[in-house]
């Protein structure tokens, strides 16, 4: 989030009256106002662009006397002031910090919106984000209790328990939780780098589909409304139809949206208004103002519909699919160059590569720089940098030995056959017979008080796995323990576990549905929460791998 | 606890304001004995802190001895001396104490010198600009945030948060003379959150702050003192006439006058607590209350007032003594006559204390009021400031509560209050001196408290009122420990570290550091080292660290505290401490730094990283450098292209620019053998720039430059260009399969149907037919074009479905009958039904097949 927040307007200034602008190097010029407020995330480029603004608008005579605020996401730091005081604006801003850390999304979904984090994870090996990820999950415990059971896969993970370990010792005996006192009663991290095969596919759930296909940001989707304007729709849990049917199968949605418009006909056709009761018209009018909802579901149903049935997207996921089961490298690297030539989006292809190079460890060396050579000459050469950073992230390389994708298949049971679409009984039906990883290691890890996966299966995943206890010693100083089996509390109904997944690195809403979906199995019964970094989906995803200036770059050159 | 005689009843000592009561309750007799206090500038901090002074250079006194230099003393409220300095500096405008109880001394150069309590310097001195120094500063507020100054030519200057003082010039103009005087309303009560001022000045009152002054336009007379209230909603002013007006802070609201006869200002004017004003001239202090009720006192000797939250504090030569209303439970229990419920169980309690059995009685007499008479008696013995009386008022208290039922008082509040006037006495004693009341304790908040008292190096009340109140013991603990090093300046390093660490190990969370710290500033640092070895928090080693010149432990240590900031700290400190060369070397260890330093200086010195990447073999992250330049050349030639002619020629420069970057980017990807795959593309690229260059020379038509290999191709072949075309095939090597693909896609996308057919017929396409088919049917082409090009389909079978698919249901049906297809006809004549005359021929088809079959 990058924007400045003068406090202007055309005529006189009353009190309250904001605009907002967002963040350039260019000078304001005449707003006409005192004071200038910048909102800013405490990154290095976003302080210089303040301080070239700062220095631009200074050169104007309309800029003189304006005075400057800096708050920054979620704190001050040194590298920034240090910018401020190089550009020689120090002194004329007052800086503060802004110590926003998870947003909500929805009832059981937490984000940092740290959109780049999982790129500068595993590209650039920045883990500046994890710090931020531990200070708000401390935050998030100091306020609803220290999680007893902690567990985590994946090198981030285990660098966010460092962190958390630390914190805790820290913390001054004022301000500590005590563990399993709250609300959380257990804390799983997962590195997104343990499963970069499920974000590459195409998800399949409603909520999913639309963020897929017109992208959900910040809770919300626009749409062409019948009418032709714009319209915004808000999709959380409030919208209780939404929240029903978010994490169905798309192919059950349809059918669903139908049932209720059904439901509501027949209602009106069967009984005569004038034989009603005063409570039955008063049951049938509310049943009638869920009618404008449906037809809203049934509009942004029919958005995603075009879409997905356009032969491309029908290709795109068929190819998905066999590239799972683990089809040749042949047939895969010819379904890829013929989207490539029918002008697929980039990302989709993109997302292609990228599978095929984590299904089969690595691509052939055959297509390797085969596929890449197409790509640059279909989609500009300028994205080479991308490639790169793909490359250093593992996520598209050349192919090296035999890679684990099948073994992890058969012991994950990641490929389930004859998925029910309508009533499913495995968390598969969200990406239409593929589980996604994450979700199979959280169903594991919540059955028993460990992880619950055989050591040489767990290794087989990158990045180190972990499972404490977080306890409090003899003394009362927080300390951790190996995990020890409790005895059944008596006869009480053993309360439904609370249980806190942390992605770092980002989340699909597939992955948010399919947890939700184990949730409520008999056999797991938990409640989730989901935390991450952002909401990704692949393309979201592979989008911060791509440079500023190649966009720029780019704008000036598409086929008229 | 043994009752020793009877306790008195204050009333007695009450004076009777209207319908109130005031007391005057002697807090300390002064401990100091060479203070003569009508000659010195007196500075007192509110809640009950400490008293500054310093020889007032604005009376006229006879200077005894030698000493011609003021010396600066800090007493306690109680009048013990904490600390006394020779002040050489410049001349005192302005006096007073911060939230935090550090002492700020205002030169008439517009410097601020800021002090502890015990007289020591503290960092943070500032000025308050040029302007001020060249006005010079006349008169100075200062308020527990920030002070606010007058200048030589009446302009006002404020500093409105002293942890990053930036003075702020206020709106006041155009003042001929100086202002009668001023009064300051605290950020926290006014409706901007900015400080307001307000300045008497003619015959009335301005309000000034940052952005504006407005006058009151008053006709009072000239006003010659004003006070602001407490809680900052009412002002009280002394008018030229002689009369004390209260209006509420904005003005907006005239709430009383009264009428002093009197044609001097006073001396001082205060407020005493938040409804009543305390006026002193020379030997007298008239109190007026709200309704116009007075008191009047008369004085033995010149008193300094200070505003409480509930009373006023009078500081005379001899003593100090608290004016405050008598709050209401007090007055309940110990009016002269009251029969509150409080008071007829105090008089019970008595009774049963003098084994009398008329307690019964008057017991019997409030049982319906019981919990009410409990808790006045409670609310009596926090606000009583007398121990015997407190404990004569717990004593009831407690002897009704046996009698209430179980939940009618809480037992808690009982105990909460005990616990504080524990406190409070403790604090009270004239060894501490800090008379606070309940209230401004409560107010203040203890755990505040604490902190004052910690400051004050009272640590074991401190440790014992913190331990009391379940707080952690660790600020006491480092604040003491830095006291303890401060104060053992000849005990060796190795043994003030054991004792340092005697009495704070076992306290995970006390921070060493801090104490660390300490010792490095007072020039221990070899103690501050030894120190540090204990401090768990590796990110509050960090900045210690580097102040002892430990470069590497401290980078070490901010890569473990995993907080890029601290990280940022110790580079950005070694870059300035370290030879390059160092620094380099020390980061080739630590890529987690590494990258880090290069993300900064990617940003801010791309030159200094560049020369790193070279020297330590980065050729790739040059190239990268060079690709990102060559972007932003292009991106510069787009705009220019795209604004028009005028900067045509600058676009053409830019773009030779970006090609002649590529080339470079690739000789450096070139360099290392894992890049081979970037060098060939970064070629590729500039070559494919060249190339458009060309074209758009060859055909006048600048809609090149910038494309996509793939679209420079679909351009070439949409401009029906097809030499140029195959130029670019040849060029860069594209395969059959993938020029067939664009070409045919191309064609269709320009909806040049004649040129698809002539396509699919040139030779066999080695993609096939089916993609021509399936995009020109996706396009829209017509019917007779399709049915041409399905018409090349080698299989029977594949053509009538192709066909069907097409819509062209005849020939498909034709064909399925020409190879004898039954399943398609039937499928076909699914489609259309048998009452057209389509379906009719159909069927006829079918039968004949069918006829034939058999």
């Amino acid at each position: 989030m990058s924007a400045a927040l003068p406090n202007f307007n055309d005529g006189p200034l009353a009190v309250g009256q904001l605009r907002l602008l967002h963040l350039s190097a260019d000078p304001l010029g005449d707003l006409g106002v005192r004071n200038v407020v910048y909102l800013v995330r405490a990154r290095v480029e976003n302080a210089q662009q303040i301080s070239e603004q700062i220095k631009a608008t200074h050169k104007d005579k309309a800029g003189a006397g304006i005075e400057y605020a800096v708050y920054f996401l979620p704190r001050r730091t040194i590298a920034c002031e240090r910018i401020f005081q190089e550009q020689g604006v120090y002194g004329d801003i007052v800086a503060g910090e802004l110590p926003i850390s998870f947003i909500p999304f929805d009832n059981d979904v937490l984000s940092l919106e740290m959109g780049s984090a999982f790129r500068e994870l595993a590209a650039e090996g920045d883990r500046s984000s994890l710090y931020d990820a531990a200070k708000a999950l401390m935050g998030l415990q100091s306020m609803f209790g220290c999680a007893r059971i902690l567990k985590g896969k994946g090198a981030a993970a285990h660098a966010v328990h460092l962190q958390l370990s630390r914190m805790r010792q820290e913390l001054s005996s004022d301000e500590l939780p005590s563990p399993g006192s709250g609300g959380i009663d257990e804390m799983i991290l997962l590195d997104r780098e343990v499963d970069v095969v499920t974000p590459m596919c195409t998800q399949l759930t409603y909520e999913g589909l639309i963020d897929e296909t017109l992208q959900i940001k910040n809770g919300s989707v626009t749409t062409d409304s019948a009418s032709g304007s714009k319209q915004r729709i808000t999709l959380n849990s409030a919208d209780k139809m939404y929240a029903e049917l978010r994490d169905l199968s798309f192919a059950a949605v349809g059918p669903q949206l139908r049932q209720r418009a059904m439901a509501i006909q027949s209602d009106y056709k069967t009984s005569k208004a004038a034989e009603r009761s005063l409570t039955e018209l008063k049951e049938f009018a509310s049943q009638l103002k869920a009618l404008p909802n449906i037809q809203r579901h049934i509009g942004l149903a029919e958005s995603v519909n075009k879409v997905i049935n356009a032969p491309a997207f029908r290709s795109r996921v068929g190819a998905e699919q066999s590239m799972l089961d683990g089809q040749s490298a042949d047939a895969a690297a010819e379904a890829i160059e013929e989207l490539m030539c029918n002008e697929e989006d980039m990302h989709a292809v993109l997302r292609l590569m990228c599978l095929l190079s984590l299904t089969q460890s690595g691509i052939g060396r055959k297509y390797f720089d085969a596929l890449r050579k197409e790509f640059l000459q279909s989609y500009g050469h300028e994205h080479l940098l991308m490639l790169s950073k793909l490359q250093d992230a593992g996520m598209l390389v050349r192919q090296e030995g035999k890679g684990h994708w099948a073994a992890l298949k058969r012991a994950f049971r990641l490929l389930v056959d004859d998925v029910d679409d309508q009533s499913p009984t495995d968390a598969a039906y969200v990406f239409s017979g593929h589980c996604p990883l994450t979700v199979r290691l959280v169903e594991a890890g919540v059955k028993g008080m460990g992880w619950g996966v055989p050591e040489d299966i767990m290794k087989l995943l990158p990045g180190p796995a972990f499972e404490v206890e977080q306890s409090l010693d003899d003394k009362g100083q927080p300390c951790e323990k190996p995990i020890s089996e409790r005895k059944k509390a008596g006869a009480a109904a053993p309360k439904r576990k609370v249980v806190l997944v942390v992605f770092l690195g980002g989340v699909t809403f597939a992955e948010v549905a399919a947890l939700r979906f184990i949730g409520r199995r008999p056999e797991v019964n938990c409640a989730f929460v989901i935390a991450t970094t952002k909401l990704i989906t692949g393309s979201t995803m592979l989008d911060t791998f791509m440079d500023e200036d190649v966009k720029a770059a780019r704008e000036f050159a598409t086929l008229k | 606890m043994g009752m020793t005689g009877r306790v008195t009843s204050p009333a007695g000592e009450w004076e009777a304001c209207g319908d109130r009561f005031y007391e005057r309750h002697e807090l300390y007799t002064m401990s100091w004995s060479d203070v003569r206090l009508d000659q010195m500038r007196v500075a007192c901090a509110r809640y009950a802190g400490p008293i500054a002074m310093v020889r007032d250079d604005r009376k006229l006194v006879v200077i005894q001895g030698a000493a011609t230099k003021p010396i600066v003393r800090v007493f306690t409220a109680a009048g013990q001396a904490l600390a006394a300095f020779m002040w050489d500096r410049g001349r005192i405008v302005g006096m007073g104490w911060s939230n935090q109880e550090d002492l700020l001394i205002v030169e008439d150069t517009g410097q601020v010198y800021l002090y502890s309590m015990h007289g020591q310097q503290l960092a943070g001195q500032f000025s308050l600009g040029s302007e001020a120094a060249k006005e010079g500063v006349l008169d100075c507020i200062i308020y527990g945030d920030g002070l606010v100054a007058l200048t030589g030519e009446f302009h006002l200057w404020v500093v409105s948060n002293l942890e990053e003082p930036r003075p702020q010039k206020l709106a006041l103009e155009g003042l001929a003379e100086r202002p009668h005087c001023m009064a300051v309303i605290e950020p926290r009560h006014t409706l901007s959150g900015c400080v307001e001022v307000l300045v008497a000045h003619g015959s009335t009152v301005t309000l000034v702050d940052a952005d504006a002054a407005n006058d009151q336009e008053l006709s009072h007379g000239p006003i010659r003192r004003i006070a602001v209230a407490p809680n900052g909603q009412f002002l009280a002013a002394f008018t030229g006439e002689g009369k004390l007006i209260v209006w509420t802070a904005d003005f907006g609201k005239f709430l009383s006058e009264f009428a002093t006869q009197s044609d001097s200002p006073p001396e001082r004017l205060a407020w005493c607590g938040t409804d009543s004003v305390a006026l002193f001239w020379e030997d007298i202090l008239l109190m007026v209350g709200p309704y116009g009720d007075w008191v009047k006192y008369s004085l033995d000797e010149s008193v300094e007032l200070v505003t409480e939250i509930d009373g006023v504090r009078l500081l005379s030569q001899n003593r100090h003594e608290l004016l405050r209303r008598v709050p209401d439970a007090l007055a309940d229990v110990f009016r002269i006559g009251s029969t509150a419920p409080g008071a007829l169980l105090y008089d019970a309690r008595e009774l049963f204390d003098q084994q009398n059995a008329k307690a019964d009685e008057g017991l019997r007499g409030i049982v319906q009021t019981l919990p009410e008479a409990v808790a006045t008696c409670v609310d009596a013995a926090q606000a009583e400031l007398e121990e015997p009386r407190q404990v004569a008022l717990m004593k009831a208290a407690v002897y009704g509560r046996a009698f209430c039922s179980a939940d009618a008082f809480p037992r808690d509040r009982i105990v909460a209050v005990c616990r504080q006037l524990r406190i409070l006495n403790a604090l009270r004693a004239p060894g501490v001196g800090l008379p606070l009341t309940a209230a401004q304790a409560e107010a203040l908040t203890l755990p505040v408290v604490v902190s004052r008292l910690t400051n004050a190096r009272k640590h074991w009340l401190a440790l014992q009122i913190s331990s009391l109140l379940g707080m952690g013991p660790e600020k006491v603990l480092v604040h003491w420990a830095c006291a303890k090093i401060s104060a053992a300046s000849d005990v060796p390093d190795e043994q003030l570290r054991d004792t340092v660490v005697a009495r704070l190990s076992g306290h995970p969370a006390v921070r060493f550091a801090t104490v660390a710290a300490h010792a490095q500033a007072i020039g221990r640092r070899g103690l501050a080292a030894l120190l540090l070895e204990y401090e768990s928090c590796a990110a509050e080693q960090v900045p210690l660290l580097l102040g002892l010149g430990r470069e590497e432990r401290a980078l070490g240590a901010a890569l473990d505290s995993g907080d890029a900031d601290l990280v940022y700290l110790a580079l950005f400190r070694m870059q300035r401490a370290l030879p390059l060369q160092q620094l380099l070397s020390m980061l080739a260890a630590r890529p987690q730094a590494r990258a880090l330093f290069a993300a900064y200086c990617a940003h801010t010195e791309p030159e200094l990283l560049e020369q790193v990447n070279m020297a330590t073999g980065a050729y790739e992250a040059v190239a990268a450098t060079r690709v990102h330049e060559a972007l932003e050349a292009a991106a510069g030639a787009g705009r220019m292209r795209a604004a028009g002619s005028a900067s045509a020629r600058g676009g053409e420069l830019a773009a030779a620019d970006a090609v002649r970057l590529l080339d470079k980017a690739s000789d450096l990807y070139f360099q290392t053998k894992e890049h081979s795959f970037q060098g060939k593309s970064t070629a590729e690229l500039a070559r494919l720039r060249r190339l458009q260059t060309d074209l758009e020379a060859e055909t006048g038509n600048a809609c090149f430059l910038g494309l996509s290999l793939a679209d420079t191709l679909r351009q070439c072949i949409s401009l029906g260009n097809h030499r140029a075309a195959g130029r670019v095939r040849t060029e860069f090597k594209i395969s059959d399969r993938r020029f067939w693909w664009i070409k045919m896609m191309a064609l269709v996308s320009a909806k040049d149907w004649e040129g698809l057919e002539a396509f699919a017929r040139e030779k066999k396409s080695p993609i096939g037919l089916d993609p021509f088919i399936a995009s020109a049917l996706q396009a829209g082409a017509p019917q007779a074009v399709l049915s041409r090009i399905i018409g090349r389909l080698p299989d029977g079978k594949h053509k009538a479905e192709e066909l069907a698919a097409a819509g062209l249901l005849q020939e498909a049906a034709e064909c399925a009958a020409r190879v004898r297809d039954g399943d398609m006809l039937t499928k076909l004549q699914d489609m259309i039904g048998t009452v057209s005359p389509l379906g009719g021929a159909v069927s006829q088809l079918k039968d004949r097949i069918q006829a034939g079959v058999r």
